[in-house]
């Protein structure tokens, strides 16, 4: 598994501590799954480098941290998109800024294409010359993800992509998530608390409370796993339908 | 009255060119200054935050006098500023245009630091995460993300330098001793006047400031109304 993602991770908060030690397929979507508060974000955001923890981040043979050895490779040097829970894009650009800004920085050959590609996979091109806030939630996020996707990145992280949307714009970007999840060709690490997202997305689950990996498998393994129903059972029941 | 009858003297607009003057190169180097030291005072954790803050806020509440005072001494035979000037043949600062360009931007401090201070911890640390993420490093992010998002702070900060160092008295009567030319400023000028019993001429200038005055407040609150557009 020379092309996964290795995750080694410590980080004490007050109120809080995470602890895993896990390793990710190389390709597809793994979503990792949790109530509120059992640090998929914060695993999310040391992969990133956002957060500072003890431990190992190992990307295929690429090593982005390594407190042991004293290796920390810094956010902007980390070949990673990113897509926040929030609407993130830069309020002081249009659209086509914001999806450029990404991609005149990461120095890769073939990037105009890749652009062009993420706007005609997230059927955005319409959008282009808009100014951020006349956007509605769902646009603003298909932007986000098209931004990140544009630079080619060696692993897509998305942040509870949808978790700000009203359920129509939710069932709007959806589709747009299945196309690309059966288009791309990176490892996508997809945060999430909804059961809806995990069954129609996910190849691989991580299954998450109290920051720590309850269990992790394919879909059907953990959701039958008992962990899972222990844990979450009252919550599937409101999530499920 | 004068002899061409203008109720202006000749003097007072050789004082209204010097306030502008003074006001235009305090604001560009305050602006300069005060960006790096707001980036620094919204971004950091040092134990240091709160007394440098503290520093930066202090021309706000003492007296010009006590900031004019200290100036004074500074730029003095016997003061460090003094020493230095001299040593490099520059001569004393005091009672020249240069030190008073210098004073102003101490007793201005505040109104360039703290309204971009603001601006800045508004952004929050989410843009230059987004930007981190999209391959910006720390410097590149704060040109291309921090500065444009914090242009409002930054425009409010140069009217109110500008606006602040052209009602200064305290200071430049410390340190500028009111030199015709060299450091009479409008607001030494009228009192200048009052001293001469030229309440005529003290009215003109007087009457001005009040109308500079008030046509900055009215811009200042005219570019937040745009500003608070724009945002929704």
């Amino acid at each position: 598994m020379s092309t996964g993602l290795t995750l080694q991770l410590s980080l004490r908060r007050p109120d809080f501590l995470l602890d895993i030690t896990v390793a990710l397929p190389g390709q597809g979507v793994t979503v990792l799954f949790g109530p509120s508060g059992s640090g998929k974000t914060t695993i999310l955001r040391c992969v990133a480098g956002l957060e500072q923890p003890e431990g190992r981040v190992a990307l295929g043979n690429t090593l982005w941290q390594d407190t042991a050895e004293s290796v920390m490779v810094p956010t902007h040097q980390r070949d990673l998109g990113y897509v926040f829970q929030e609407a993130s894009l830069f309020d002081h650009m249009d659209v086509w800024a914001n999806l450029a800004f990404g991609v005149k920085r990461a120095k890769k050959p073939g990037l105009a294409q890749a652009l062009d590609d993420a706007v005609a996979l997230l059927g955005i091109g319409h959008l282009r010359h808009r100014p951020v806030h006349s956007l509605s939630g769902g646009e603003r996020q298909r932007v986000a993800i098209a931004r990140a996707l544009a630079m080619q990145p060696q692993i897509l992280l998305l942040d509870e992509p949808l978790a700000s949307l009203d359920f129509a714009r939710r069932q709007e970007i959806l589709p747009w998530l299945e196309q690309m999840h059966k288009e791309l060709k990176i490892p996508v690490l997809y945060v999430t608390h909804s059961l809806h997202e995990l069954r129609r997305l996910a190849d691989h689950v991580v299954l998450l409370s109290n920051g720590r990996v309850q269990t992790e498998g394919t879909v059907p393994a953990v959701l039958s796993h008992p962990t899972f129903i222990s844990v979450f059972g009252s919550e599937i029941e409101a999530l499920a339908f | 009255m004068q002899p061409n009858g203008s109720p202006i003297s000749a003097e007072a607009w050789q004082a209204v060119g010097l306030t502008i003057q003074l006001a235009t190169v305090t604001t560009v180097i305050l602006l300069v200054v005060a960006t790096p030291l707001a980036w620094w005072l919204s971004q950091t954790q040092s134990k240091w935050r709160r007394p440098i803050g503290a520093l930066v806020t202090l021309p706000l509440v003492l007296p010009p006098t006590v900031l004019g005072f200290y100036l004074l001494m500074l730029f003095g035979p016997q003061g460090w500023v003094g020493m230095a000037t001299q040593a490099l043949g520059l001569g004393l600062l005091s009672f020249t245009f240069t030190g008073l360009v210098m004073g102003s931007i101490v007793f201005s401090l505040p109104f360039a630091v703290q309204p971009i201070q603001y601006a800045f911890e508004a952004i929050g640390r989410r843009p230059m995460e987004v930007a981190a993420t999209l391959r910006a490093s720390p410097i590149d992010a704060f040109f291309s993300v921090a500065l444009p998002l914090a242009k409002p702070g930054l425009v409010t900060a140069a009217v109110l330098t500008f606006a602040h160092t052209v009602g200064e008295f305290g200071v430049v009567l410390m340190i500028g001793g009111n030199i015709p030319g060299q450091t009479r400023v409008v607001s030494t000028q009228i009192f200048g006047h009052v001293e001469a019993m030229e309440y005529a001429q003290a009215h003109w200038l007087a009457a001005g400031m009040v109308v500079f005055s008030f046509s900055v407040l009215v811009v200042l609150a005219l570019l937040k109304k745009r500003q608070d557009r724009v945002l929704l």
